[in-house]
């Protein structure tokens, strides 16, 4: 009769009920003086206790499988078992998204192009288009890298270069502070005046596919069900894992969080808030400008998963998770007080979290002020121990 | 009194006991056929019978190591549906609270030894100076070590967690290499001690590395449960506990800033038995930066939820998805990690998932598998496993190197 078997369950069941009723009925046979009694009130009493201590331990056994069989509970089984390779690609047959992938380099350059400023002949640098291939997201995206005056001639070619990622959706913009040009030549310009340290810029769309500017990984705004799962674009990923992967491995950029740093205009704010307070491994510094952004951009409707709702709610994380060790920068156009994420981040941030808020004036170089604080921060951190 | 304590286990087999005596001492008293007699024999029977019930549950909660206190079994301070607490700022990640030189082959094995709290500084942990025992003894038989570590990015802290130092660790010639790491995971329920005492991965290592079939590493043995008595599923649950990122870069920011041990994903592997194992398939597919390499002995790799896991995914379907590694495999680029998972033909509900998964795996991952024969859902299966899951990983994980003294001529 198998350790698991239903048989042995019911023939344990119908014996322990036999033995209770047996007991009760001729409890008054055993009520009697002398050692013969008791020693037989004890037995029939320790009877019952056993059958019902090896009912209790098969029906455990059942629910849990921890013992298979009686060979299993007394340790007799012995057969050995060896480590065998699956086969290669046995998982290419199973529908098309499984296809076996070629390896891809994480970045493509499309074009490049050198970056002048008129009037200012020694500020330089690179222009690079690139297309990412994010190998753990699967997300591909357009973008634009700017690197430094001598970058490519730098004797040293182990140098570690900070990093900036632009999350801007004004790059096309040839009129945009965050435009693309206009971002490169303002970055030339202070590296060149030695306000800024050489760094990488990547500069991207907060949009990486479909409508969703947030930047999470499954969107709050999404219709929830319990059913097949909708493919979801991994934007988190994409930011916090697939881009760093790159630039390391592409590019001379550093693998330490304090010396990453995210830009963001007024659409990209909530991405460049959301990955500071979830991926500070990540990225250590966000700068954006203030904005209603404590909740994910167009997610009004999160009717689907309250815990996602709260999760998203940058508020929420900063009233219940632990403070990240980020500097965050708000600016401001004007003096104003009130419904922007910058109050609500002043309100509630405690160390080792920083904020700070500026009031920007208007001058020839929008973003130099914000660029230049940046380099401050990610270039004054002194290496804290192990790089990601 | 602790739930695991010898002194508590005592008291209830002395309260068992009582229970059965007293029942034979006043069986005469009630032997009568009115209708409170039988009622009497009944709740008599009843209440002898719950408190061996109850001595036997207490007695086989030791001898798992499920539950390792109280608030573990029924949950007091620890936050089962709330979040992380706030840390205490400036918090040290890792703190060594234990040591003992660690179990020779054959050795019985002991308890740890409780020792001054020992905080990691920012040159880690000095463990010169932690136990009783000389570094050139230590250089003979390794040290095993009680920690806690404090998560900087969720706030979790898990303490009764384990560190085994390998005897290299010690030793001259390796005062300079930078070790492999083994973060090895329990199963639901369980504690970090089950993995040291009932599959024995101390002994295990020590006894391979003998026989010189195992390269010098070191192991964290952790419970796959940070906030007993919920499962938590190594998941970051959503407006709750982040334990995916615990696992993924606390734990690996803690034990890189307290021990000389590698850093790169060369370097690091992840094991776990039951829970533990589809913790460490999940890890090793969303951390492919941290782990190259993982065993599930007796895992699954659907996202499960249930009654003791409370809400995990928020309700969302995609959510939950993205915690499958079935899933992942079926819908999104697979990561370059190399797999080992086991099972047993008969007797594991795990084996057909286990087939069904290495259907999934595709390049440039690879999956090695080990099926025994026969063998439950058991600490006694996996120890039969486990040699060849250490040397599987032993033969993969980037060696620490001993510093070559050349002669000079």
């Amino acid at each position: 009769m198998g350790l698991t078997s239903p048989a042995l369950l019911w023939l344990l069941v119908v014996l322990a009920a036999s033995l209770l009723v047996t007991i009760v009925v001729f409890w008054w046979r055993l009520a009697g003086p002398g050692i013969a009694a008791v020693a037989l009130r004890l037995a029939s009493l320790l009877a019952l206790q056993a059958v019902v201590l090896a009912l209790i331990f098969v029906m455990v056994n059942r629910t849990a499988e921890f013992y298979s069989s009686w060979s299993d509970l007394f340790g007799t089984d012995r057969a050995p078992a060896t480590v065998v390779a699956a086969s290669s690609g046995s998982g290419a047959a199973v529908g098309p998204a499984a296809a076996v992938q070629p390896v891809m380099e994480r970045v493509a350059v499309t074009a490049t192009a050198p970056v002048r400023v008129p009037g200012d002949p020694a500020a330089a640098g690179i222009l690079e288009a690139v297309r990412f291939r994010g190998q753990q997201s699967g997300l591909t995206a357009a973008g634009h890298i700017f690197l430094p005056a001598g970058y490519r001639t730098d004797a040293k070619r182990d140098r570690d270069y900070p990093v900036i990622v632009a999350v801007t959706g004004q790059a096309a913009s040839a009129r945009s502070p965050y435009g693309v040009l206009h971002l490169a030549e303002n970055a030339a310009r202070l590296i060149a005046a030695g306000q800024l340290s050489p760094v990488i810029i990547v500069m991207l769309a907060a949009r990486l596919r479909g409508r969703d500017d947030s930047c999470l990984d499954v969107p709050a705004a999404r219709p929830f069900s319990n059913g097949p799962a909708n493919r979801p674009v991994l934007a988190t990923t994409f930011f916090a894992d697939d881009l760093p992967a790159a630039l390391e491995q592409h590019y001379q950029a550093s693998s330490d969080p304090a010396r990453w740093a995210l830009l963001a205009d007024s659409g990209g704010g909530y991405c460049a808030l959301q990955l500071a307070l979830t991926r500070s491994w990540v990225y250590s510094t966000a700068v954006v400008p203030d904005g209603g952004y404590t909740r994910p951009p167009g997610a009004a409707n999160t009717n689907g998963s309250p815990q996602l709702a709260e999760q998203y709610n940058l508020q929420w994380l900063l009233q219940n998770q632990p403070m990240q060790p980020v500097s965050v920068l708000f600016t401001r156009p004007v003096p104003t007080q009130g419904a922007g994420a910058a109050d609500v981040f002043v309100r509630l941030a405690r160390e080792p979290m920083q904020v700070s808020t500026v009031i920007m004036g208007s001058g020839p170089w929008p973003l130099s002020y914000e660029l230049t604080w940046i380099g401050q921060h990610i270039s004054a951190h002194a290496a804290d121990g192990v790089a990601r | 009194m602790g739930l695991t304590s010898g002194s508590f286990l005592i008291l209830m087999v002395c309260l068992a006991a009582a229970g059965v005596a007293a029942t034979v001492a006043l069986w005469p008293r009630v032997a009568g056929w009115k209708m409170w007699h039988v009622g009497a024999r009944l709740a008599m029977i009843a209440v002898s019978e719950a408190l061996v019930i109850a001595t036997f549950l207490v007695a086989l909660n030791g001898y798992f190591n499920f539950y390792a206190s109280w608030s573990q079994l029924f949950g007091s301070s620890s936050p089962v549906t709330g979040t992380a607490s706030a840390p205490a700022s400036g918090g040290a990640l890792l703190t060594v609270t234990q040591a003992e030189p660690a179990p020779l082959p054959g050795a019985p094995l002991r308890s740890v030894p409780s020792i001054r709290a020992v905080a990691a500084g920012p040159h880690g942990i000095d463990v010169a100076g932690l136990g009783d025992a000389s570094t050139r003894s230590l250089a003979q038989t390794g040290e095993l070590l009680g920690i806690s570590i404090h998560g900087r990015y969720t706030g979790i802290t898990e303490t009764g967690d384990y560190v085994y130092l390998p005897p290299q660790y010690f030793q001259p010639a390796y005062t300079r290499s930078r070790f492999p790491v083994v973060l090895a995971l329990s199963g639901y329920p369980g504690s970090g001690w089950s993995l040291v005492q009932d599959l024995g991965l101390p002994t295990e290592v020590a006894a391979l590395a003998d026989e010189h079939e195992v390269r010098p590493a070191v192991y964290v043995m952790m419970n796959v449960s940070v906030a007993m008595p919920r499962d938590t599923e190594c998941t970051n649950i959503p407006a709750s506990l982040q334990v995916q990122t615990f696992f993924g870069e606390d734990v690996p920011n803690a034990i890189e800033h307290s021990f000389r041990v590698q850093s790169g994903p060369d370097g690091w592997a992840a094991i776990g038995y039951s829970t533990g194992g589809y913790c460490a398939v999940k890890l090793a597919m969303t951390y492919p930066s941290q782990f190259r390499f993982a065993v599930a002995l007796a895992g699954y790799y659907r996202a499960l939820q249930d009654s003791t896991t409370g809400i995990l995914y928020g309700g969302s379907g995609t959510y939950r998805a993205l915690n499958s590694p079935d899933w992942r495999l079926t819908h999104l680029p697979v990561p370059p990690i190399s797999v080992l998972v086991a099972s047993s033909r008969i007797g594991e509900f795990t084996y057909q998932g286990t087939l069904q998964f290495l259907r999934l795996v595709r390049p440039p991952m690879r999956a090695y598998s080990l099926f025994l024969p026969q063998g439950g859902h058991n600490f006694r299966t996996w120890q039969r496993e486990l040699p060849q899951a250490l040397e599987w990983m032993s033969a993969r994980l980037q060696p620490a190197r001993p510093a070559v003294l050349r002669a000079v001529h």
